[in-house]
């Protein structure tokens, strides 16, 4: 259902798009509003990428003090020196918090679903321009408040990214433990205290999250180009879309969640208090209790299971394009690929007590998680075969992104199986709270959806800035990267097999785990050669936006429309001339129609009208 | 061209590689011995099976291994020779192809059909290990973990709970060799939760919840000593983020034969009935009938008893 009346509606300029930039193109926008307080959906994406890619140094940066900490833990750490264990707690708290709601979604919804969207679409912005600058803009308080943290009263939050109760709850500065002064920049308060900044952070990021999917999802529906069905969109922008309305009906129930949190840490509420309980500590209850520890988990987890796929799910669908363009080929099963990134989406919905098996609740219910676990491993397995079927009698170039396309589905086959370990409930009850889990989540969010971003950016980056990123020194950092993940995280598997469990300061105290530090030794060492090899992508990205060379309209010889239509960087209203009209699908690579291997979207050919 | 050569050769390999795999299992199944049949070498890998259900556990785990191994070595294969194969050579277009729905549904299919048989297979485990408490030749404990220690109540000579005879234990588990333990448990402050490696059980301890798990242990501690030191103990270990102290909450569990129990109870109740060892008011707040069963505590204020009611 194209809609031709909608992509006029834009030409003629329509309120937020004018208004915004005070004038339709006739004269350039000042500083402010170009490159601050910017409307255009490119530059927003941009905005995303970068702050994204400071927070995964910032991120990285955290693990690796948690790593150093577990193989040396007598040692001083680098520029931290000692560490006791409630700032180790803070270390990978915020490692997980900063990577998945700053660096992962951002990346993925805020830089790619941003800059994407449009350009896929044949749109000239998105529907909503001005929302989507506060949908950026209000990750800078977010940002603030999480920095602001560590500097609280008794510093950062310590409960773990999932911040369970009662822990989170009895956390300095709550009503929960008597606390009743307000604000203070020296005692534990109620309102400058790393949990409830915390609490606060993930709020806005939340809002910020659903503004951008509302964004995307009318976008989609509403400002395709004509002759864009939507059966004749990329798999990049099927799967934001479909990522979009997850978030959109999952962000929700966290804000609600974790307002709940807010309200019996600052206020008293008992939420999650089931009351009649006592620190040793001797710090006073004061809950009326009634509340229950397994409403936060199965509340928290109701978002967070989505949220995983949210972390996932566009990374599948840009890998398909990359895919399809270096091997020249149609992707293989474009439509059952759509339908597995629904079913992933919609079966996402009911497996989230997968992370609860041995929570308390009760077992009965856990066998029915577990059966709709084993079956989400099901779409993605038809996801890896397709992507095989796509390279299969292709005409493969080993191109930067091409390397991160095929690692990544290299990596998320072991990422996806050792899922299936863990759906297994009897199997679970031992790996749970190991650091087999450690591994899993790794495996899938940076062997896969890291280097999935990676290889994006390679790929995109011409359309970005105009110019080439440098193939050489993309290639040595794939190389290295692969290397060095593997070696910290599938010996994670081996580890976490061994019982050892997470979140521990160091296993010092335990026979049991005497053996396995070797193997953390060997961890932590691979974990440092893989921060520093990311130092080779930086320079790599941030020289190249300015000295790079120039690039060429569309150097990769790709079908869709950002390539085809959009000059490189794409500018102001994206197509210089009228919008594109779409002739026939997305990956008609190798055609028997032309003689070149490729036949853009917006091609039209002499003969046919396309398909 | 080659192509028809190297295709035979692949799928050779799959398929030895696939073989290998299979009987692989076959060959560990028959050569260990029953009572040990997943050696525990403390390597980079499971440990020593010594509960009734370890062995359960680690079939099921076993069989996803064989399974996931198989899937993985056939795909990253496929994978690899499909790089090699087709890379790109000039005056060559690809195979213009958009799928095959006949290769949609087999690889729908199968994969569903082994994840439905992995689920039927488990369940009798899952219910038999979480799912029911055994209720015959069963000795009753109670846990109360805090942070950041393990608090046991055992039941004393007297086998009745409440009674001056009771026993009580900070971060110790006594228990008799083959007899199912059951341990109902809950904290006082935050969650932990109890994880025993050698056993393969774990289950957090929820505030606000009684939970009943159990275990029946089939290796002693002398038998577990005699293949690594005479000072090594089963640990006892916190598997749920509880603060500061979550790395250094060990507790250690003794499994004796029935006589050095019997002798052990005997002796420990005997100090607790003489009063020679003073009981720790934290367990003022977790009071017990005779029988075992948690006393919930009519509370004075009239508010607190209309919240109960939820």
């Amino acid at each position: 259902m194209s809609n031709a009346e909608a992509s006029h509606g834009h030409d003629h300029g329509d309120g937020d798009h004018g208004h915004s930039h005070g004038d339709h193109g006739h004269h350039e926008p000042s500083f402010f509003f170009k490159y601050v307080w910017s409307t255009d959906h490119k530059t927003i994406g941009k905005q995303f990428l970068i702050t994204g890619l400071i927070w995964l140094m910032i991120g990285g940066a955290l693990a690796l003090g948690v790593r150093w900490h577990l193989a040396w833990p007598k040692a001083d750490v680098p520029f931290m020196g000692q560490i006791p264990n409630e700032k180790y707690n803070m270390l990978f708290t915020m490692h997980a918090s900063i990577m998945i709601f700053f660096v992962i979604i951002p990346l993925l919804a805020g830089a790619f679903g941003n800059f994407l969207i449009p350009l896929m679409i044949g749109a000239r912005d998105m529907a909503f321009p001005w929302l989507n600058a506060l949908s950026y803009w209000l990750m800078w308080p977010a940002m603030m408040i999480m920095v602001a943290s560590f500097f609280a009263p008794e510093g950062a939050a310590q409960s773990g990214w999932t911040a369970y109760p009662m822990l989170a709850l009895f956390s300095p500065g709550s009503a929960q433990t008597g606390t009743k002064i307000w604000f203070s920049t020296t005692e534990p308060n109620l309102l400058y205290n790393g949990q409830t900044l915390w609490l606060m952070g993930v709020m806005l990021v939340g809002f910020s999250s659903v503004f951008g999917s509302l964004n995307y999802v009318v976008t989609i529906i509403k400002m395709r180009a004509p002759g864009m069905t939507m059966f004749r969109m990329p798999l990049s922008v099927w799967s934001l879309f479909i990522t979009a309305i997850l978030a959109l009906f999952s962000t929700p129930v966290l804000t609600g969640t974790l307002f709940m949190q807010f309200m019996d840490r600052v206020a008293g509420t008992s939420f999650f208090n089931p009351g009649g309980l006592f620190l040793t500590s001797g710090a006073a209850m004061h809950a009326a209790g009634g509340g229950k520890v397994l409403l936060w988990q199965h509340l928290f987890w109701f978002y967070s299971h989505p949220a995983v796929y949210l972390m996932v799910l566009p990374a599948m669908g840009m890998v398909s394009d990359i895919m399809a363009v270096f091997a020249r080929k149609p992707i293989f099963g474009y439509r059952p690929m759509i339908y597995s990134i629904a079913s992933i989406a919609g079966l996402g919905f009911i497996v989230w007590a997968h992370h609860m098996f041995q929570s308390g609740m009760n077992p009965a219910l856990g066998m029915t998680f577990m059966v709709s676990t084993m079956f989400i491993a099901l779409p993605s397995a038809i996801k890896v075969f397709n992507w095989l079927g796509t390279l299969w009698g292709g005409n493969i170039t080993f191109s930067t992104p091409m390397l991160f396309a095929i690692s990544f589905v290299s990596m998320f086959i072991i990422g996806g199986l050792s899922g299936i370990f863990m759906a297994a409930t009897p199997v679970d009850m031992f790996i749970h709270d190991t650091y087999f889990i450690v591994a899993h989540i790794h495996y899938v969010v940076f062997c896969g959806t890291v280097m999935a971003i990676f290889g994006s950016i390679f790929y995109w980056f011409p359309k970005m800035y105009g110019r080439m990123m440098n193939e050489t020194l993309g290639k040595i950092h794939w190389f290295l990267t692969f290397v060095f993940m593997n070696g910290t995280f599938f010996a994670m598997h081996m580890v976490g097999l061994g019982g050892l469990p997470r979140r521990y300061a160091s296993y010092l105290k335990f026979d049991t785990f005497a053996h396995l530090q070797p193997m953390n030794v060997m961890i932590t060492v691979s974990a440092i050669c893989l921060g520093f090899t990311q130092f080779l992508f930086l320079a790599n990205f941030f020289y190249s936006m300015f000295w790079g060379p120039k690039a060429a309209q569309n150097p990769w010889n790709s079908n869709t429309l950002e390539w085809t239509d959009a000059p490189s960087p794409a500018g102001h209203g994206n197509w210089p001339g009228q919008v594109p009209t779409v002739y026939r699908p997305p990956y008609e690579y190798s055609s028997p129609e032309v003689a070149e291997d490729w036949l853009p979207q917006s091609k039209k050919l002499a003969t046919a009208a396309g398909e | 061209m080659m192509s028809g050569r190297w295709r035979g050769v692949a799928t050779l390999a799959l398929f030895l590689g696939l073989g290998l795999l299979l009987s692989g299992s076959a060959l560990a199944e028959d050569a260990a011995a029953p009572a040990n049949k997943y050696p525990g070498v403390e390597g980079y890998w499971l440990p020593e099976g010594a509960s009734s259900y370890a062995k359960t556990i680690d079939d099921l785990f076993y069989l996803i291994l064989y399974l996931t191994g198989a899937v993985f070595i056939a795909t990253e294969s496929l994978l690899v020779f499909f790089l090699i194969k087709y890379r790109k050579q000039e005056g060559r277009k690809a195979i213009y192809s958009h799928g095959s729905h006949r290769l949609e549904m087999i690889w729908t299919l199968t994969p569903a059909l082994i994840l439905c048989g992995i689920a039927i297979i488990q369940k009798g485990a899952w219910d038999e290990i979480k799912g029911s408490v055994p209720t015959d030749d069963t000795v009753q404990i109670k846990l109360y973990g805090e942070q950041f220690q393990w608090n046991f109540r055992y039941a004393g000579a007297d086998g009745k709970f409440n009674t001056k005879d009771d026993i009580f234990e900070k971060g110790m588990l006594v228990v008799p060799v083959n007899k199912n333990i059951v341990i109902e448990q809950t904290s006082k402050d935050v969650i932990h939760s109890f994880f025993l490696p050698y056993m393969r059980l774990k289950q957090d301890l929820v505030p606000g919840m009684q939970i009943k798990v159990w275990f029946k242990p089939i290796k002693s501690t002398a038998d577990m000593q005699s293949r690594r030191s005479k000072d090594w103990d089963y640990e006892i270990v916190c598997a749920e983020l509880c603060g500061l102290g979550h790395s250094e909450m060990r507790g250690v569990m003794k499994v004796l034969e029935q006589k050095d129990y019997d002798a052990w109870l005997t002796k420990r109740s005997k100090q607790f009935f003489d009063e020679e060892i003073e009981i720790s008011p934290l367990w003022e707040h977790w009071k017990v009938d005779e029988a075992g069963n948690r006393v919930i505590e009519e509370k004075k204020e009239e508010k607190k008893d209309e919240k109960k009611e939820h």
